[in-house]
């Protein structure tokens, strides 16, 4: 009996060892990682003091390559109150049903992609939170590169190292723009 | 304490232990204070490097060649470039081929201060961006010379990383502090 | 009896030490990828990546366009092309290749051309898409039969899986100029 005390004991102090020694790792880890996804069914949504709204999403797909599409997302962000947490930065990403998750594409090469899908021709950057105002938006615009077959089901996510593991989800219902090649 | 009574056997074993061990720290003492003292006495020489002789610096071994004064891109600007083969002694490719933090070789005459040179690969004509191993390539290293340096005899010293394969803290490869492993004393030539 | 039995238990204690001490595994040569080997077909299943290798050739120059203007990289060793056809899996993911030369040295891409169109260090492989990249080394002839190809994600912990492929049982052929098109 004495002895079943003390296994309890161990078995306490261990439990918190744990949890004390990987207390850091596992606050990283919710820094990574969108667990709380917030679904939002119309266009905007707000997240830690940020409003976030999809203003456009246009896919465009070349003949040759049928089966590769380009995905451009436009969001403005607002900031809605004047103390927010920082975001610290914006990542949009795309979700399958799935969890396959698409990151956007960086290079300077991919920015001439967004003029031509982009209605008013403008690339206005990538997702950034630093300058956010209160009186009023600034759009910033990503492009994503994926299969065609998942454009029927996507979500975009989006979250700041701040805010995660919350993050907005929106989904999304793509126009498609079919381009020859050439 | 009750005091026993001892036999003479094991007295005597008492103090034969106790002398053993008293020998035993005295020699230690005495071995460390000498080898300190042979260290002092003879003072490392830095080992003189002439052109055509391997110098190690590192994860690398440089055989300098020649070391030519060439105009430096602008008008009026001139350069000091020390020609030389470098072969990467490691087993990986080597972004750091001069050591990380790097430490360049340092170029000192006539009690100018130089800054620090920058090495490009000569075979394509651009700075050196990594060294595979077992492929020794010609390098340049060049240093921007102020206007006010005149023509004379200079020194370029090498210094290498240490390497120790499992090291004091996790026991795994890492490279430590740098120590001096030559000098180049040359006259630099005119270039073309 | 008994000064014996002492010493053989101070005997055998030291053997054992010994023996654990000196086949313990360094930190060297513990914290290494795990390693993952391609099938006979030429395909590995990464945690994160599907990868197949196409080919192998060797080549003495290699040209290409970069920037509007022709540039050529030559070498006094030689130069070892690996086509590899690469399916994302799970999220956007960026890779790194090294040949493990015969003599058991690391060869890591040529970073002189990193700028070269379709090339390993600069491609993002996205899930569900496949795409064809070329790895360069720049080797020594005798590094190239009997080594073997490895393939990481980039960025990743140094216990994540590595996919090794099996390398050519034969030399390849060489080309004395190979030109690479976007």
């Amino acid at each position: 009996m004495k002895n079943l005390r003390w296994f309890g004991v161990t078995f306490v102090l261990f439990a918190v060892t744990v949890v004390l020694a990987g207390w850091s790792d596992f606050r990283d880890l919710t820094h990574q990682r969108e667990w709380k996804a917030i679904s939002i069914n119309a266009a905007e949504g707000e997240l830690d003091g940020i409003r976030v709204g999809v203003r456009e999403v246009r896919a465009a797909v070349v003949d040759n390559t049928p089966d590769r599409a380009l995905l451009f997302v436009r969001i403005d962000l607002q900031k809605s109150q004047t103390n927010i947490k920082s975001w610290v930065d914006c990542r949009a990403s795309l979700q399958a049903a799935d969890g396959q998750t698409w990151l956007p594409l960086y290079g300077y090469s991919i920015r001439g992609a967004i003029r031509i899908l982009a209605s008013d021709g403008k690339d206005n950057g990538n997702c950034d939170p630093t300058d956010v105002k209160e009186n009023g938006p600034i759009t910033f615009d990503q492009i994503f590169r994926l299969p065609t077959s998942a454009l029927d089901n996507l979500t975009l996510r989006v979250s700041g190292y701040g805010t995660r593991p919350s993050a907005l989800s929106f989904p999304l219902k793509p126009d498609v723009r079919r381009f020859k090649a050439g | 304490m009750a005091m026993a009574r001892y036999s003479l056997r094991s007295t005597a074993r008492q103090i034969r232990v106790r002398v053993l061990a008293a020998i035993g720290v005295f020699a230690a003492i005495v071995v460390t204070w000498w080898v300190k003292v042979e260290d002092a006495r003879i003072p490392d020489t830095l080992p003189q490097i002439a052109f055509g002789e391997p110098v190690n610096v590192g994860r690398s071994v440089f055989t300098p060649q020649y070391l030519t004064i060439e105009p430096g891109d602008e008008q009026g600007e001139r350069k000091l470039v020390l020609t030389g083969l470098l072969e990467n002694v490691t087993g990986t490719t080597q972004r750091a081929v001069f050591g990380f933090p790097e430490k360049l070789p340092e170029l000192s005459s006539g009690g100018t201060k130089f800054s620090a040179p920058r090495v490009n690969l000569v075979r394509d004509n651009y700075f050196l961006k990594q060294l595979e191993p077992r492929i020794r390539e010609a390098v340049s290293i060049a240093w921007d010379v102020p206007p006010d340096w005149r023509e004379q005899d200079v020194s370029i010293e090498f210094s290498a990383q240490q390497f120790k394969l499992n090291d004091n803290l996790y026991s795994k490869a890492s490279w430590l502090l740098f120590y001096p492993t030559g000098i180049l004393r040359a006259r630099p030539e005119k270039g073309s | 009896m008994n000064i014996f039995r002492n010493l053989m238990t101070v005997l055998l204690g030291s053997v054992a030490l010994g023996t654990m001490m000196s086949t313990i595994p360094d930190y060297n040569s513990s914290f290494q990828p795990f390693a993952v080997f391609a099938g006979e077909d030429g395909i590995g299943h990464g945690r994160q990546f599907i990868a197949e290798l196409v080919g192998l050739k060797r080549a003495a120059a290699i040209s290409y366009m970069q920037s509007g203007q022709d540039v050529s990289r030559d070498t006094s060793a030689t130069f070892l092309v690996v086509d590899l056809s690469i399916t994302g899996r799970s999220e956007s993911r960026q890779l790194d290749a090294i040949w493990l030369g015969a003599s058991g040295r690391q060869y890591s891409q040529s970073a002189r051309l990193e700028d070269a169109p379709r090339v390993l260090s600069s491609a993002t492989f996205q899930p569900g898409l496949t795409d064809r990249t070329v790895a360069i080394f720049e080797v020594p002839e005798d590094e190239i039969v009997g080594g073997t190809l490895g393939l990481v994600p980039r960025g990743s912990m140094v216990m994540d899986s590595a996919v090794h492929f099996a390398g050519p049982a034969t030399m390849p052929e060489k080309q004395t100029m190979l030109r690479l098109e976007p």
